[in-house]
């Protein structure tokens, strides 16, 4: 028995199916191999998966990962394969390795927001600078709903902004994980109502740790 | 997918339901096909995506090597009022090309209060939504499902009805289409050349006149339509098609999970049960290719959960045999089985303990009635001894909730039969109170639900009034006032929208032009209690002058000619008259396995039936 970390991609219309779609889909996806999968012992035997860092409902991910675990002689190319072969169209296995970080690990990820040709790139630089954009989220305490503002840049984000010949790229990192968690998403949000900046597409290219990229 | 699509998508709740691309959905070239066909279901994706006869008529046309079957779902208020706002016609999930580029359009009618929806669906697809105004060939628009057996309220919109079981009506009605859209022909002759296909009805083609008093004088065929339809009959269970794939989807959906059925009519004959009689005769399929076709489908969508359908589980005549078969493969792929509507009390107990369902989920008696005097009128053969027997023994095992269901408003129903739910309720309270090793400190919870009955065409019911809606309220209150314990809840249906469903179960063409204007009125979703609206739909039968009661509150004569008689689907009518009667005296009728009842289904198939052939 022994645990496989699955790295992967989430693109095209898969962006649109939330974090527990994907669990599911991913948890029937191995059902559909036979890649001899470790089942939990309870009451209800369940395969065994566990995700790195959940994906917003909206955004591509180019570098997710996942670990399972595996019972028997199977090799990590093999799990790679077999799981390809099932996989529908928009989720597909990069590689697969024994876990080296734990997922704790997670402080930052890097994201690409695209945003159309006419977007002001001056003005979006000075929005990121100025150390405030803020957000009001939901959440829950003690059981009940709360709405609770929360200041997206509070930590001035490393970025870089190209020009491209279909629009404008920001390639940003924000911190992620369980400590302290910037939503993408909800940065893109407030950028369109407070600002009418509007990115088309977000995608997810990398999860960081405070060593360097998540292995 | 389009940019300006997905750009809406994330502005919407549960995009997942509009984006399509779930493993097992099949994606063709269009050029390779000759036939387009896109099977819309009138509700939402969480309810459309667990019906399983959605998935064998998709499985099956995508079958053939000429024809591409997609899928299409009614969007929900948010997504609707997007779409309309970008002018984003009704699209198909798997091309996401607009429904007018279809050859045919086809909708199953699961329940009436969907008939707003079917509308809602052409219009959103830039459609007009009568029948006479769409003069081409393409898009034909289809229908079939339960609710075709009274098909004349959806007369004026749909072009042809398919009548019965779908499997091979269907097959034949494509080769029909391919062969006139080779030819380049018009509409009318095809819809004329399809009437002569067994199971398949063309409204437009018969003439409906009525008396002074606004009852059926006569329906008379045009041209070569035959003057009475049979519904198709599928025979031979054993070999018809079963898919080996299901659409698997993402998001949650009701029934998630892979299913099979067992067979197909039911032996009770319970008399308000419409399924009951128009999936008759009974048909069964073998253990061995239930287990086999089964296993296929597990491995190919990744299913942990097998669920056997059919009208009544036990009913089954190999049931032990077939489970036994199940699990020889079911328990090493840790696969659950569910077996919904089983009786638990004739039943092999250490097989039992082996199929999850059974472990997981709560008892539930369908009780129906609240006294044994109504549950004869009803010919529902479970008895209260039964139910406290079953009771006992469930709370023995350490269960403290148990379900009941019972309908209100039911033929020669009092308000003694309204106290027996109450009543019958408390007894169940009242065992677990004497269950000697009763889990300590537990309360038990008993939960009464309460429906309306709504008289249905082809059951021993069709003649009989439904309750009024005054009627429905008063006997609520007399069943809320009647339970004294807090240890039974009860739950009851809304009484406006049974009187709706049960005006548009025994309507007739008139009521066309009435679920046109509510659906002008804004009503959509009819059968969802926040979307229903009684005033709006009591305001558009005013409209077009017609009187509901005069659908559901009015005792039919035998001899009045329902809209309904020109449909046959195999029960003769003589035999739901005979059960009326009976029912009056509340005589009960035998299960056809005990004593075959003559109800005459096995005339549209061969004069089989498998109820009979055994023992």
């Amino acid at each position: 028995m022994r645990d496989v970390r699955i790295k992967f991609s989430k693109t095209g219309r898969l962006r649109f199916i939330s974090h527990l779609d994907l669990s599911r889909t991913m948890l029937r996806a191995l059902r559909r191999t036979d890649i001899p999968i470790w089942y939990t012992e309870g009451f209800n035997p369940h395969p065994y998966a566990a995700f790195a860092l959940p994906l917003p409902l909206g955004a591509e991910s180019e570098n997710d990962g996942m670990d399972i675990r595996v019972t028997g002689d199977i090799k990590n190319a093999a799990v790679m394969e077999k799981l390809n072969a099932v996989l529908p169209e928009g989720l597909h296995v990069t590689e697969c390795y024994n876990p080296i970080d734990k997922f704790g690990a997670i402080t930052a990820a890097e994201y690409l927001f695209f945003f159309e040709k006419e977007t002001d790139g001056d003005q979006l630089a000075s929005i990121l600078q100025s150390g405030s954009l803020l957000c009001e989220k939901s959440g829950k305490a003690h059981g009940r709903k709360v709405i609770k503002t929360v200041n997206l840049l509070e930590k001035i984000p490393s970025y870089t902004l190209t020009k491209q010949d279909d629009g404008l790229l920001l390639r940003i990192t924000l911190p992620a994980g369980s400590k302290n968690n910037v939503n993408p998403m909800l940065l893109a949000q407030a950028l369109e109502r407070q600002h009418g900046i509007a990115a088309f597409l977000i995608r997810r290219v990398q999860l960081l740790t405070d060593h360097g990229i998540f292995k | 997918m389009k940019k300006e699509l997905e750009k809406l998508l994330l502005s919407v709740q549960k995009p997942a339901a509009y984006a399509g691309g779930e493993p097992g959905s099949v994606i063709k070239a269009r050029e390779d096909v000759d036939l387009r066909f896109a099977f819309c279901f009138p509700d939402t994706y969480e309810i459309g995506m667990s019906h399983l006869g959605m998935k064998i008529l998709y499985s099956l046309i995508n079958s053939r090597k000429d024809a591409w079957c997609e899928r299409v779902f009614a969007p929900a208020d948010d997504m609707e009022s997007a779409m309309r706002e970008r002018q984003i016609p009704l699209y198909a999930l798997e091309s996401g090309d607009p429904l007018s580029d279809f050859d045919i359009i086809g909708f199953t009618l699961m329940y009436e209060l969907s008939y707003t929806n079917v509308l809602n669906m052409l219009d959103l697809a830039g459609l007009p939504v009568r029948a006479k105004d769409r003069p081409a060939l393409s898009p034909l628009i289809v229908a079939g499902g339960p609710c075709a057996c009274n098909a004349e309220p959806m007369a004026d919109f749909i072009d042809l009805f398919m009548l019965g079981d779908g499997e091979e009506v269907m097959m034949e009605l494509l080769d029909l289409y391919k062969a006139w859209k080779k030819k380049g022909g018009d509409k009318a002759s095809f819809l004329e050349a399809a009437s002569h296909i067994e199971g398949v009805y063309v409204p437009s083609l018969y003439d409906v006149s009525y008396h002074e008093d606004g009852t059926l004088r006569a329906v008379t065929p045009l041209k070569t339509a035959p003057p009475v339809v049979n519904k198709r009959n599928v025979s031979d269970l054993e070999h018809v098609f079963y898919p080996t794939d299901f659409v698997v989807p993402y998001t949650e959906v009701v029934f998630d999970r892979a299913v099979h059925e067992i067979f197909r009519g039911c032996v009770r004959g319970c008399r308000f049960c419409q399924a009951g009689f128009i999936y008759r005769p009974v048909r069964e399929k073998s253990p061995q290719t239930i287990s086999r076709q089964s296993r296929l489908l597990c491995e190919a969508t990744g299913y942990d959960e097998l669920s056997l359908c059919s009208l009544s589980s036990s009913d089954y005549s190999r049931l032990k045999e077939l489970l036994e078969e199940l699990l020889s493969w079911t328990e090493p792929m840790k696969i659950n089985i569910a077996l919904p509507s089983l009786r638990i009390d004739n039943f092999d107990r250490e097989l039992l303990e082996k199929l999850s369902s059974v472990r997981k989920s709560g008892l539930t008696f369908a009780a129906e009635a609240g006294t044994q005097r109504l549950r004869d009128v009803i010919n529902k053969n479970i008895t209260e001894e039964e139910i406290l027997r079953t009771s006992r023994s469930a709370f023995e095992g350490g269960r403290t909730a148990v379900k009941l269901y019972f309908m209100l408003g039911l033929p020669t129903e009092t308000e003694e039969d309204v106290r027996g739910i109450a009543a019958l309720a408390q007894k169940v309270v009242d065992e677990f109170y004497h269950n000697p090793n009763k889990p300590r400190g537990k309360s038990v919870q008993v939960s009464v639900s309460a429906s309306n009955f709504v008289p249905k065409p082809f059951t021993p019911f069709q003649w009989e009034p439904q309750a009024t809606e005054e009627e429905l309220i008063e006997k609520q209150k007399l069943l809320r006032e009647s339970i004294t314990t807090r240890k039974v809840q009860l739950s009851c249906h809304h009484p406006e929208i049974s009187a709706l469903e049960g005006v548009m179960a025994r309507g007739d063409r008139r009521l066309g032009q009435v679920i046109e204007q509510a659906w002008k009125n804004g009503c959509r979703f009819d059968s969802w209690e926040n979307h229903f609206s009684a005033g709006t739909w009591r305001d558009s039968f005013a409209q077009c002058g017609i009187s509901p009661a005069f659908y559901a509150n009015r005792r039919r004569a035998y001899d009045e000619i329902l809209p309904w008689d020109h449909l046959n689907y195999g029960i003769r009518k003589s035999f739901l008259q005979r059960e009326a009667e009976k029912a009056k005296n509340a005589e009960t009728t035998p299960q056809c396995r005990v004593r075959c009842a003559g109800c005459g289904a096995d005339s549209l198939n061969g004069g089989h039936c498998d109820a009979r052939r055994k023992d």
